[in-house]
């Protein structure tokens, strides 16, 4: 319907609907695109994540938008080498790739497992050094997450107290009522529980008990991933571990759970994106995730795109330059 | 070193402690996280970028002016600088906060550990003009200051201006060893003089650069604990003083009452002269203290390497020669005594400029800030017209005693309504020339005073009944008329005393 679209990534919230809808979820490194105007949930795991029908305009709008922001203090600028999207086979071969069995929870789904093989598959045949490889804290990642992001949406949320801008309550008229009012019918139910919770976890006797320690954690997983990187160019598993079929199936059983495959990727900082792999036995979308090192989107995209072509899967498949030209 | 108490009407003895929080608007052109500017009395919510109200999507950047401030103000206060340094969070609803937190430095601010040396309030009630008190100070802190709200008398609603909502704040909290209201003044005029020395803070308490914040405990022995009090917003000096004063004796009412203290939070009623209940103050209020996540850490830099390091050694390289260093040599080298003229000497650069260099020439300080003193009461276009060289000829004369104090005034008088006539002319030709040497002819002036004698009868009978200085006063006055006030006073009084008691 749309050449591209902007969403933003904070436990897999661009790749996990990407891979729902068959279209190319693309979250860069931690940094590389400024967070200046992206709405807050969590700011140590935000990236705004670009959704597009091909990987090639995904790296289009990657290259418009990557730079250093001063209105961001934590956006960056390294130094990169030029994406070049055109693999052959011939590059393939040699890549090391890591398939992670932790990202193998009992509940995946058979299709997706099977989808998964295809594409390691994909890789061995042309001569990638197809791996299986450990990640055994990547099981945390959840409960770290969860605790994470309730005491940061906890406190980007103050902010939502109706009185400089957004819904405010009238019928109340004493400050801290307004405020109480205010935010009692402007959250909803999910949004109310994460900011109890953060709020639980930031009183001064739980501080340390539960983020401090979150965040240790954290730093174990991130440098868990980043040390994987220097055996290995890339990792591939899947994105979403069951493809539900309707709406009221997501929205029923939605949990914690869901982002467990794409969390760890925020947690790192490091680049991700998840292609259209194939298609349900229901006739629904399912992805595939790649991850490399921090600020390597260049290999990330490259072989993206070679897998791109390679599945050819059924979707809306003209690109930009392709609509403009042909117009 | 004495410990001050406080002795109440039963003779029993209380131990007071007070402690300050002080905040201080960093003088930068922009705020500590925004690019709005620092305005004093600018129309509401006219410098409000939107990180300053809290839109969403907005995000803090370090005003780099910030830190050098805060690095200059923490070496002039002996504090021990944090290389590395972090913002946090700190969480309540207020509508004065649109983001619902404060960005503040709670866990490792950028200095601790410093000290602040001070004249004590009462140097001159007990004559030791170089009675200094020294305060530890705890930390220093910078962090954001808040809007302000106005409450509406007529009908009950709250107006937010957002204008200072976000400005840079050093908040310098000292340890409890103050001891009085008056102790208290005195320690934030010396940190107002120190921080305007800097040019870090304009430290003008009227227009909200400094906002105290004092908490008040009366202990019954130094060592036991007792209930801490706090006082918000006192904006004044005289605020400040009466304030800590009043609580101090509501708390030792209320304790030898047998009534029970109860830490609350309060605010000063200028005009009633009393605190009041502003909010009980919960035994511990949760902020939900979070790092910020935004801001990466402040690192200092040893040695300059690029334009945004903020090298601590080149700040204090560049520090400007603090008060307590002036101040000293003021006392030492030119011997001032006079509370109120070293601090119009401290306070007032180009007044102390043209006195130092006055005194290059001459001995004696106290006369010589008289003179200036009368110099600018006469100047009227801000610019001093006459020559410091002038002055301290005149200082010469009256230190070898060939003028009166008076006669040097004259002088003065003379040489600012000249019109630059004289600009040129020495002192002494303007002495020569409107005869104003002193009288030193000790015939001459015993002469006149056997006239003063003779001629004074009634002056004559009161010494000898008695009421000597009414007498001396007389007789003494009569030489002065004959003279034409140019007899030193105390030599004339001298004579008249050995004639009479002849």
């Amino acid at each position: 319907m749309c050449y591209a679209a902007l969403g933003s990534d904070t436990g897999g919230s661009t790749r996990n609907p990407a891979a729902r809808c068959g279209v190319v979820g693309f979250k860069p490194s931690y940094g590389l695109l400024s967070r200046h105007g992206l709405i807050p949930l969590v700011n140590s795991l935000d990236v705004p994540g670009i959704v597009t029908r091909t990987v090639d305009d995904s790296a289009m709008i990657f290259e418009l938008l990557k730079g250093f922001d001063p209105f961001d203090s934590t956006s960056l600028d390294p130094p990169f080498s030029e994406i070049s999207t055109d693999k052959s086979d011939e590059d393939i071969r040699g890549l090391r790739i890591g398939i992670p069995l932790d990202f193998h929870p009992p509940s995946l789904d058979d299709e997706v497992r099977r989808s998964w093989q295809m594409v390691a598959d994909l890789l061995a045949d042309v001569g990638a050094r197809v791996e299986p490889v450990r990640l055994p804290l990547t099981q945390y990642a959840s409960a770290v997450y969860s605790i994470m992001a309730s005491c940061e949406i906890a406190s980007n949320m103050a902010r939502y107290d109706g009185l400089e801008f957004g819904y405010r309550d009238i019928r109340e008229s004493v400050s801290p009522a307004v405020f109480a009012a205010t935010r009692e019918i402007g959250f909803n139910s999910v949004v109310r529980h994460r900011i109890l919770a953060g709020n639980y976890f930031l009183l001064k006797e739980n501080h340390d008990k539960y983020l401090v320690r979150a965040q240790i954690i954290r730093r174990l997983i991130s440098d868990e991933l980043s040390k994987l990187f220097n055996r290995f160019d890339l990792i591939v598993t899947p994105t979403v571990s069951e493809p539900h079929h309707r709406v009221s199936d997501y929205t029923d059983t939605r949990t914690c759970e869901e982002d467990a495959l794409t969390i760890s990727a925020n947690m790192a900082g490091i680049p991700a994106i998840s292609l259209p792999c194939c298609l349900s036995n229901k006739m629904t979308p399912i992805g595939v995730q790649l991850m490399a090192a921090r600020f390597n989107e260049s290999l990330l995209l490259s072989v993206s795109k070679w897998l791109e072509v390679q599945l050819e899967f059924p979707g809306l498949k003209s690109n930009i330059i392709e609509s403009i030209a042909g117009s | 070193m004495r410990t001050y108490c406080i002795l109440s009407g039963t003779g029993r003895k209380w131990f007071p402690k007070v402690g300050l929080e002080v905040h201080c608007q960093i003088n930068s052109r922009s705020k500590l996280f925004s690019g709005s500017e620092v305005a004093f009395l600018a129309p509401p919510n006219s410098r409000v970028s939107p990180f300053d109200a809290a839109i969403p999507g907005t995000l803090p950047v370090l005003n780099k002016r910030c830190v050098e401030a805060a690095v200059a103000t923490a070496l002039a206060l002996d504090f021990r600088i944090n290389k590395v340094s972090h913002f946090d969070r700190k969480h309540y609803f207020y509508a004065d906060l649109p983001a619902g937190y404060q960005i503040t430095q709670k866990q490792r601010p950028i200095a601790v550990a410093g000290r602040i040396v001070y004249p004590s309030h009462d140097a001159d009630a007990v004559g030791e003009m170089a009675l200094n008190r020294t305060v530890g100070l705890r930390a220093l802190q910078i962090e954001q200051d808040s809007g302000k709200s106005l409450r509406r008398e007529c009908d009950g609603s709250t107006l937010v201006d957002l204008n200072r909502a976000g400005i840079g704040l050093m908040e310098i909290v000292t340890e409890p060893q103050l001891q009085s209201g008056l102790d208290a003044a005195a320690l934030v005029r010396e940190l107002q003089l120190i921080l305007s020395y800097i040019g870090t803070c304009k430290s003008v308490m009227a227009e909200g650069h400094m906002r105290v914040d004092a908490n008040v405990s009366l202990h019954a022995t130094p060592d036991t604990p007792a209930v801490i009090t706090e006082i918000k917003n006192l904006n004044s000096l005289r605020s400040l003083t009466h304030a800590i004063e009043f609580e101090l004796r509501r708390h030792r009412d209320v304790l030898e009452g047998d009534g029970c203290l109860l830490a609350e939070t309060r605010t000063f009623d200028a005009v009633k002269g009393v605190t009041e209940v502003m909010r009980k103050k919960e035994a511990s209020f949760d902020y939900r203290f979070m790092h910020e996540p935004n801001l990466p850490a402040i690192r200092l830099a040893a040695v300059k390497l690029s334009e945004n390091d903020v090298c601590v050694e080149e700040i204090r390289e560049s520090l400007v020669e603090l008060p307590g260093s002036v101040r000293n040599r003021l006392v030492s080298r030119y011997n001032l005594s006079n509370s109120a003229v070293i601090q119009r000497l401290l306070e007032d650069k180009i007044l102390r400029e043209y006195f130092e260099s006055v005194m290059l020439d001459c001995g004696n300080g106290n006369i010589a800030f008289k003179l200036i003193d009368r110099l600018i009461t006469n100047s009227n276009s801000g610019s001093l017209q006459v020559c410091p060289s002038q002055i301290a000829g005149l200082v010469g004369f009256h230190e070898r005693k060939e003028i009166s104090i008076d006669s040097a005034m004259s002088v003065v008088d003379i040489l600012c309504h000249s019109n630059g006539d004289l600009a040129g002319r020495l002192a002494e030709e303007v002495i020569d020339s409107h005869s104003l040497w002193l009288v030193n002819d000790l015939d001459l002036l015993t002469r006149l005073c056997k006239e003063a004698i003779a001629n004074r009868p009634k002056a004559v009978r009161d010494f000898e009944k008695g009421k000597r200085d009414k007498a001396l006063t007389s007789l003494v006055g009569y030489v002065m008329v004959a003279t034409g006030r140019r007899a030193k006073g105390q030599v004339v009084k001298q004579i008249i005393k050995y004639l009479m008691d002849k």
